[in-house]
């Protein structure tokens, strides 16, 4: 197997590993939450649903009571009211196999959740269940009675009356008619409207009543009215406990049931805690995996890595040996991966660069060969070629010289013919032979002037004084008249050789006087505030010199002059340099200005 | 067309000892010290021959020549030069130059040359 698929497989394989790890893991742990917090949720749900149709039996069950009791009431239709009792204690009944159907699934629910309140709650709401059937059937049972006296009452009644029509027919208890009909008026009285103050009138009608002598008859059925009476009082005075009884029940219960929201809601407070219980147990199961394989691929990668790069660390073991210069390398074979293809070209290469630096060395000394040879060619060429511009350069100069020395020689000749003419004439042989000598003085200036630039003679070195070797080359220049030069009004001593120095200053004033012509003004001024050099500038009134002639001034040979060598101002450079100045040109006005070395 | 020769060079030492040599041979000389001179002097006077330098500030032989010919078609001009231009001095040979000499040249030449010239 190659690198390239090793590092592929390692950087495939690695992720998967960790991909599969954490997608394991967080599958189940999501399914885990995901069924837990359903089941609290349906739970919760359950319960709300239980303790609603509890609630909605209970107000049932407290609705027929209370029908029951209104319609025991009614005495005029006493079978009527018995039937709907009868009918109301079934519907009740029912209700209340409804109501402990619910708690029971909610107590059942509640002691899975180990939630004491809710167990609590529910053990309360069974005992409230059978709290409210037993009352409630109690209060049915007094009813019954009720309804039952109800009958005998009314039937009772029914005799009395008869009783008292044959009275009324044989006259024979007439005087006491008037106190049984106050003692049924009263009867009806408490039947219908129940207060003490007919409760009290009854009391006392029954008392008048035990006090006067009735028949046996008569006697019998007012007993059997009075004790109808007395019980149906009795029962309606425990009915009102039992139902009072019945109402703190209820009340207990309604306040139970609302409450019991509340207790419930904790299930949906423990599911949340445990959903966050789940989701950090879930992180740092993720958290753990991931260190596990990070840590996991490290090793598996610093293995592969240490595998790979030991190739590499001979193969580079070998290069700098080879780099070094020794050729004998020798190394394992690496397999057939790029590191094995590697060696063997290594190998090869180290073959090839044997036999080739052999034939190198051998070149190398061909080389060198045809080296110097080539080097005493562009000796030979480049000798060659500066005695072509030396030729060049003596052509030039020498159709100068000749130039300017034929003006000369035409004077002499001319003159000396003149005085072959006229040789007796005195006066006009002296003007030739002063002519003559003029000549031959400038043909020796000329030939000076090239001399000095080609001589290298050494410096003989003086303290000169500027204002004396300035006032010095003037007397001796013919300035015309249209020409004034105003010299330095202060004085400057440099370290320099006085008879080149006159030659540089005289230069460069006569070519100031010959570029001005006929009429101008030169100024030489010296400058003494720099350190070990002395500035002189010239500076004329005339014509600025054009940009491209400028730069080429001080080279040798050039002039724009119609006569002159060419190098004047060659030869001035050439003073100022071997005496470690410097001199320069600049334009407006037209200023040579020259640095000299002084004694300070 | 009178009879004055014209001398003509700024090389002024020069051109007093050739105006002397022709004066002391009896002829009548006027001189210029550059071309820009020389034509001006020859409108002026019209001299029987001018004898000029080429190389010269302002105006030079051959363009001072070139002027004079094409204002004057028979005046007669003779180059003495220490310096010439071989082109240049085709194109005057071909324009009428009479002669061109090199300095120094002798003055038993200048004057077999006015003769030459009838002047």
């Amino acid at each position: 197997m190659n690198i390239k698929t090793k590092i592929i497989f390692l950087s495939f394989i690695i992720p998967s590993i960790l991909g599969m790890f954490v997608g394991i893991t967080v599958y189940y742990t999501s399914n885990d939450i995901q069924d837990s917090f359903k089941s609290f949720v349906f739970d919760f749900q359950s319960d709300q649903n239980d303790l609603y149709e509890i609630r909605f039996n209970m107000l049932e069950v407290t609705e027929h009571i209370f029908a029951n009791i209104v319609s025991s009431n009614i005495v005029s239709s006493n079978i009527v009211s018995s039937n709907i009792v009868s009918s109301n204690i079934v519907i009740s009944n029912s209700n209340f196999e409804k109501m402990y159907f619910h708690a029971n699934s909610f107590s059942n629910r509640s002691q899975n959740s180990n939630d004491l309140k809710q167990i609590q709650l529910s053990e309360q709401i069974t005992q409230n269940v059978n709290q409210m059937e037993q009352t409630s059937s109690e209060i049915i049972s007094i009813l019954e009675r009720l309804s039952e006296l109800n009958i005998k009452l009314e039937s009772s009644e029914k005799t009395f009356m008869q009783i008292s029509e044959d009275d009324t027919k044989f006259s024979k208890i007439y005087l006491h008619n008037g106190l049984i009909l106050n003692l049924i008026e009263a009867i009806t009285r408490i039947h219908l409207i129940d207060t003490d103050q007919e409760f009290s009138e009854y009391s006392h009608i029954k008392e008048k009543i035990s006090s006067i002598f009735w028949s046996v008859d008569e006697k019998k059925i007012i007993d059997e009215i009075t004790n109808i009476t007395d019980e149906i009082l009795s029962n309606k005075i425990t009915l009102s406990q039992k139902l009072s009884e019945f109402k703190i029940i209820d009340n207990k219960f309604k306040n139970l049931l609302i409450n019991s929201n509340e207790i419930i809601k904790v299930e949906l407070q423990i599911a949340e805690d445990k959903l966050q219980d789940s989701i950090n147990q879930s992180i740092l199961i993720l958290f753990l995996v991931v260190i596990i394989t990070v840590g996991f691929s490290v090793m598996i990668c610093t293995f592969f890595a240490q595998r790979f790069l030991k190739p590499l660390e001979k193969l580079t073991d070998a290069t700098s040996k080879v780099s070094k210069g020794n050729f004998d390398v020798t190394f394992d074979k690496f397999g057939d991966d790029e590191f094995g293809k590697l060696s063997k070209s290594f190998e090869l290469m180290l073959d090839s660069i044997k036999t080739s630096q052999e034939k190198v060395e051998e070149q190398d000394e061909l080389l060198q060969i045809k080296n110097l040879k080539l080097e005493a060619e562009i000796l030979e060429k480049q000798k060659k070629l500066l005695k072509a511009e030396r030729f060049s350069a003596i052509g030039e100069l020498s159709a100068r010289i000749a130039h300017d020395i034929r003006n000369p020689l035409g004077i002499i000749r001319t003159s000396m013919e003149n005085i072959k003419v006229k040789p007796n004439d005195p006066e006009f042989v002296k003007k030739s032979m002063v002519r003559c000598d003029n000549a031959i003085r400038r043909i020796t200036h000329q030939i000076e002037e090239v001399m000095d630039f080609l001589r290298d003679s050494p410096l003989n070195l003086k303290n000169v004084g500027l204002s004396d070797l300035l006032k010095s080359i003037i007397s001796e220049l013919e300035v015309p008249d249209g020409i004034k030069i105003i010299l330095p009004t202060n004085d400057a001593i440099v370290l320099g050789d006085k008879v080149k120095l006159q030659s540089l200053f005289y230069n460069l004033i006569i070519n100031a006087i010959q570029k001005l012509e006929d009429n101008g003004i030169i100024t030489i001024k010296i400058f003494n505030e720099y350190d070990s050099m002395v500035k002189i500038t010239i500076e004329d009134d005339g014509e600025s010199i054009s940009d491209d002639i400028i730069l080429q001034i001080f080279e040798p040979l050039f002039t724009t002059k119609l006569k002159g060598t060419g190098l004047g101002l060659a030869g001035t450079k050439k003073i100022v340099e071997q005496h470690r100045g410097r001199i320069s040109v600049t334009n407006d006005p037209v200023t040579f200005t020259v640095f000299l070395p002084t004694l300070k | 067309m009178g009879n004055q020769i014209l001398l003509v060079d700024d090389d002024v030492e020069l051109l007093d000892a050739f105006k002397d040599s022709l004066e002391i041979r009896g002829y009548d000389v006027i001189t210029a010290i550059n071309g820009m001179d020389a034509f001006e002097m020859f409108q002026k006077n019209q001299p029987c021959i001018t004898f000029m330098d080429i190389k010269m500030p302002k105006m030079d032989g051959y363009t001072s020549f070139s002027k004079i010919k094409g204002m004057y078609n028979d005046a007669k001009v003779v180059f003495v030069s220490g310096q010439q231009n071989i082109e240049k001095s085709e194109i005057a040979k071909n324009n009428g130059i009479i002669e061109i000499f090199e300095k120094p040249v002798s003055s038993e030449k200048i004057v077999k040359t006015i003769q030459e010239n009838g002047c």
